[in-house]
């Protein structure tokens, strides 16, 4: 579909938010609680707030669920019955829209997209995926740990969202990049006014700070550094980086259940715990912190941009923000770029 | 659309106790092997104890039955190991890439195997065994610790009926018993003895990762092989074989699927990750 | 804070490396942010100048002197605050380091600033700014300490408005099912991270029992009731040893109050024992000493 622009005032998108709630549609909001603000269920577009940056959170979870059931068994003697997990995962995502997300998350899905289908084809995350309505509103003021505009997107990129909000003055100016935006509309079309694309306020000259480029060549050609040894001394392995990341997709498999009935289920994993890679001989290939950062860095700026041509990271800058111990992706990124 | 992680159900024929804690089962799916190429490899489980990563060990031209073979240390594997003769066992697969036979025809082969990495080894052998009209002079050694740690103890005699097919064992420093007939010594002092050149002939090799390393620098640096004529098989740790799951990437490759099997050209070109 | 802190703590680690008494100071450098201070590994005495100490100061570095890559450092210097000093004296108490191979760098503290108000533009300190533990700091100084770097900050007003871990009494008084309820729907937002294991200077188990799964103790999906049982474990593991430095709550995520457990199970332990834990580095830890005063009830 062509792209379609229309504006919309304030007071018509609280409309519009709230009916897609009262028509039956889970929307999650950025929504304030426990002293931060995190994405969650609203009941009404008052309760989103949409005047802080990021949520410390991604919406992650709407794609691939911190715990998902692959299958449920049950055994009778030796007969064994499984029931299919994707029953759950189909249309679980049919009445969810997520409000006002910025679009760097917007553009994670996307992203991750990828990795999910090649050759094999991960129908879990498509059913999810293809149903998840992204509303996105653009970024006036990214923070010190935001680098979207480094690593390809910007803080008013619509790849990956199915409308883009732009505020400007008193109102909003709406991209609808796909058919899942404007069905998302179409009831509503009287809150809308559609306009020509030169209505639409030009988007801001948003500077880099670096090239990514050069963070992927040094990764190319120096493993084995002695930068990454060093500078993860002060990494504890928490993994939050990779919880709170919204492209990170590293999984389990685990068992859980008992010997008559049970299910499989893939749960949130990460590299930077030292029993990722464990062999059972007791053989691991990433030792230290450093090689289980590296392998972060890695696997951002060097292995999926060669695989499928895109950073595997959207520079929201969530890792850094959430680090205990303080380490900014954003610096390292650039610190890399410098040393090329 | 389906759900590529569901498992499909073999049944277990026999079960073969190699060794204190390692079995082979022979594994049929309506009474027969299932197609797949040696170096490929599976996710077998009994459900509800979780999944683990097995190479095939048999050779896929045998068409009655397919083999794993697999030793018992974690939780998925104790499940496997509970099972008996007649039961059923999940697996997924086959999954990843293969040795490439087309490439031996013709040539001398030497198969290196040491412990339980022995097994996706066997199976190329016995591939090749199977047709072993052609390709040329055959070489098989196969080290574990000690004399009862060694595996396939019922297979070394068949390998040696064929024509023009050399079998060494040999056991660790220490691992023999009184009454051992076979060599001692480690695998990469024993191979450089053995009578062979790095000229038309293909190594085929899996161990240890300690092993992997001493037999490429003896087959390399001593032996005159080329890189890309010494081909291994990598066990990294594996959860969905699928490319998904992202713990088994060593920089850019993913073992699961552009692996497990790489010629020593391929292993250099990659970054000290395994 | 002032330059003379950072000037008194450069020239302590300067001299320690020079004189080769430690080959490794850990300490606080420039963060990413003025109000943020990280983690800084000094191994030459031409670095000292990087080490700066303030009310941002948050990270208790004790954490790592459990980690494998800086226990290869033999002698290490170690910028602890009173609160985190206690964590060296549980880790040298349980055997994990030894006292000869530690130097002790104590720096007096008057309060450190939440990170969530700081990262929101915060920066003094009151009582409305910084962690419960600090208003019930008894310490300020460290208990032990080889060397002390003392603070020109002003003492932190107390008013006596705000009480830290108020919630402790109020879940106190709840019933069961309640108080249940109350801790459901904490642990159903834990996301299973283990971040606050990871930030726990005190835990430095080589193997966690959420890693052993022969048996599988706890169950690996992040959702109740496996939840649950991970942070009740990890509370049992902790008590009688937490010193409340407060870490694993400032890591979590999902902003979890874990020092309500911590400081419960803190309370517990003394009422019952009489112990508090991190005191100093001689006494035997309470659950790993049987003294026939003990409360025996337990056993019936």
């Amino acid at each position: 579909m062509e792209e379609r622009y229309f504006e919309i005032t304030r007071e018509n998108l609280k409309k519009f938010v709230d009916s897609l709630i009262s028509g039956g549609s889970e929307v999650i909001a950025p929504r304030d609680r426990d002293g931060d603000t995190f994405y969650g269920k609203i009941a009404n577009f008052d309760e989103a707030n949409l005047d802080m940056l990021l949520p410390k959170m991604s919406y992650k979870e709407f794609l691939l669920p911190k715990t998902e059931i692959l299958f449920e068994y049950s055994l009778f003697g030796t007969e064994t019955e499984i029931k299919d997990g994707l029953e759950y995962a189909r249309g679980a995502n049919k009445k969810r829209v997520i409000f006002g997300g910025r679009p760097c998350d917007g553009a994670a899905g996307r992203i991750m997209e990828k990795v999910f289908n090649w050759d094999y084809k991960d129908e879990f995350f498509n059913e999810r995926f293809k149903d998840l309505a992204i509303i996105s509103i653009a970024c006036e003021k990214p923070d010190n740990y935001c680098f979207c505009m480094d690593i390809e997107l910007s803080p008013e990129s619509s790849y990956g969202s199915d409308i883009l909000l732009k505020k400007d003055g008193g109102k909003y100016f709406a991209t609808v990049t796909d058919e899942k935006g404007m069905a998302l509309i179409t009831p509503c079309m009287n809150l809308f006014k559609e306009i020509s694309r030169d209505k639409m306020p030009a988007p801001k000259d948003w500077k880099k700070s670096f090239d990514i480029e050069k963070t992927k060549e040094f990764l190319d050609k120096n493993f084995e550094h002695k930068y990454f040894q060093e500078r993860f001394l002060s990494c504890i392995g928490c993994g939050i980086c990779t919880y709170a990341c919204p492209t990170c997709h590293c999984f389990d498999i685990q068992d859980e259940g008992g010997c008559k009935e049970g299910r499989r289920i893939r749960n949130w994993d990460s590299c930077q715990f030292s029993i990722f890679t464990l062999h059972a001989s007791g053989h691991n290939p990433r030792v230290t912190q450093g090689d289980r950062y590296r392998q972060r860095l890695m696997h951002k700026f060097k292995i999926y941009s060669e695989k499928f041509n895109k950073y595997l990271c959207v520079g929201c800058g969530r890792c850094s923000r959430n680090c205990p111990e303080d380490i900014d992706i954003r610096e390292i990124a650039k610190d890399l770029a410098d040393m090329e | 659309m389906e759900n590529i992680y569901l498992p499909k159900l073999a049944e277990i024929k026999e079960i073969i106790q190699e060794t204190e804690d390692t079995k082979t089962m022979r594994l049929t799916i309506n009474n027969k092997s299932i197609d797949f190429l040696p170096g490929q490899f599976g996710e077998f489980s009994l459900i509800g104890e979780g999944e683990s990563t097995f190479g095939f060990s048999s050779s896929p031209l045998r068409k009655e039955y397919f083999e794993i073979s697999f030793r018992t240390f974690g939780r998925a594997t104790s499940g496997i190991n509970g099972l008996n003769e007649g039961d059923k066992i999940a697996f997924r697969g086959p999954y990843g890439n293969f040795f490439d036979t087309s490439r031996m025809r013709g040539k001398d082969l030497v198969f290196i195997g040491g412990g339980i990495g022995m097994a996706p080894v066997k199976s190329v052998l016995e591939y090749c065994l199977d047709e072993r009209e052609k390709y040329g002079k055959i070489t098989v050694l196969y080290g574990a610790r000690t004399v009862s740690s060694l595996m396939y103890k019922n297979n070394f005699n068949e390998w040696k009926t064929h024509k023009d097919t050399e079998v060494a064992i040999t056991v660790d420093p220490g691992g023999e018993t009184p009454d051992w007939t076979g060599k001692i010594g480690l695998v990469p002092n024993v191979l450089e003895q053995l009578p062979l050149k790095g000229e038309n002939t293909i190594a085929i090799v899996c161990g240890p990762p300690i092993m992997i390393k001493f037999v490429l620098k003896s087959l390399e640096e001593k032996m005159g092989f080329k890189k890309e004529d010494i081909i291994t098989t990598l066990e990294n740790r594996m959860k969905c074989g699928l490319g998904k799951c992202g713990r088994c990437n060593i920089g850019s490759v993913y073992v699961c699927k552009e692996g497990p099997v790489f010629t020593a050209k391929e292993l250099e070109r990659l970054p000290n990750d395994f | 804070m002032s330059n003379i802190v950072d000037e008194k703590l450069r020239k302590i680690a300067k001299d320690l490396l020079e004189s080769g008494e430690v080959s490794l100071i850990i300490g606080y450098g420039a963060g990413s942010s003025p109000r943020r201070t990280r983690p800084v590994f000094i191994t030459d005495a031409k670095d000292a100048h990087k080490l700066s100490f303030n009310r941002h100061s948050v990270q208790d570095l004790a954490v790592f002197l459990k980690k494998a890559e800086v226990k290869k450092f033999s002698k290490i210097g170690i910028l602890v605050k009173g609160c985190d000093e206690k964590a060296v004296n549980v880790l040298i108490q349980e055997y994990q380091v030894s006292r000869d191979n530690i130097k002790i760098i104590g720096v007096e503290c008057n309060g450190v600033v939440r990170q969530n108000l700081a990262d929101k533009g915060e920066s003094s300190v009151s009582e409305a700014t910084v962690y419960d533990k600090c208003l019930i700091c008894g310490e300020h100084r460290p208990l032990i300490y080889d060397y002390l770097v003392e603070t020109d900050e002003p003492e932190l007003k107390l008013s006596g408005a705000l009480k830290p871990y108020t919630k402790i009494e109020e879940l106190d008084a709840m019933d069961p099912e309640e108080r249940n309820e109350f801790w459901r729907k904490e642990f159903e937002k834990c996301i299973k991270c283990y971040a606050c294991r990871q930030a726990c200077p005190l835990c430095y188990c080589s193997r966690c029992i959420v890693e052993k799964n022969t048996p599988q103790w706890i169950d690996t999906s992040i959702e109740e009731p496996g939840n649950a049982q991970w942070n009740l474990i990890r509370a049992y593991h902790l008590s009688g040893r937490c010193i409340s430095c407060g870490e694993c709550e400032r890591a979590c995520p999902v902003n979890i109050p874990l020092m309500l457990i911590n400081e419960k199970m803190a309370r517990d332990v003394y009422n019952m024992f009489g112990y508090k834990s991190g005191q100093d580095t001689e006494t035997k830890p309470v659950f790993g000493v049987f003294s026939e005063g003990d409360l025996n009830d337990f056993i019936k």
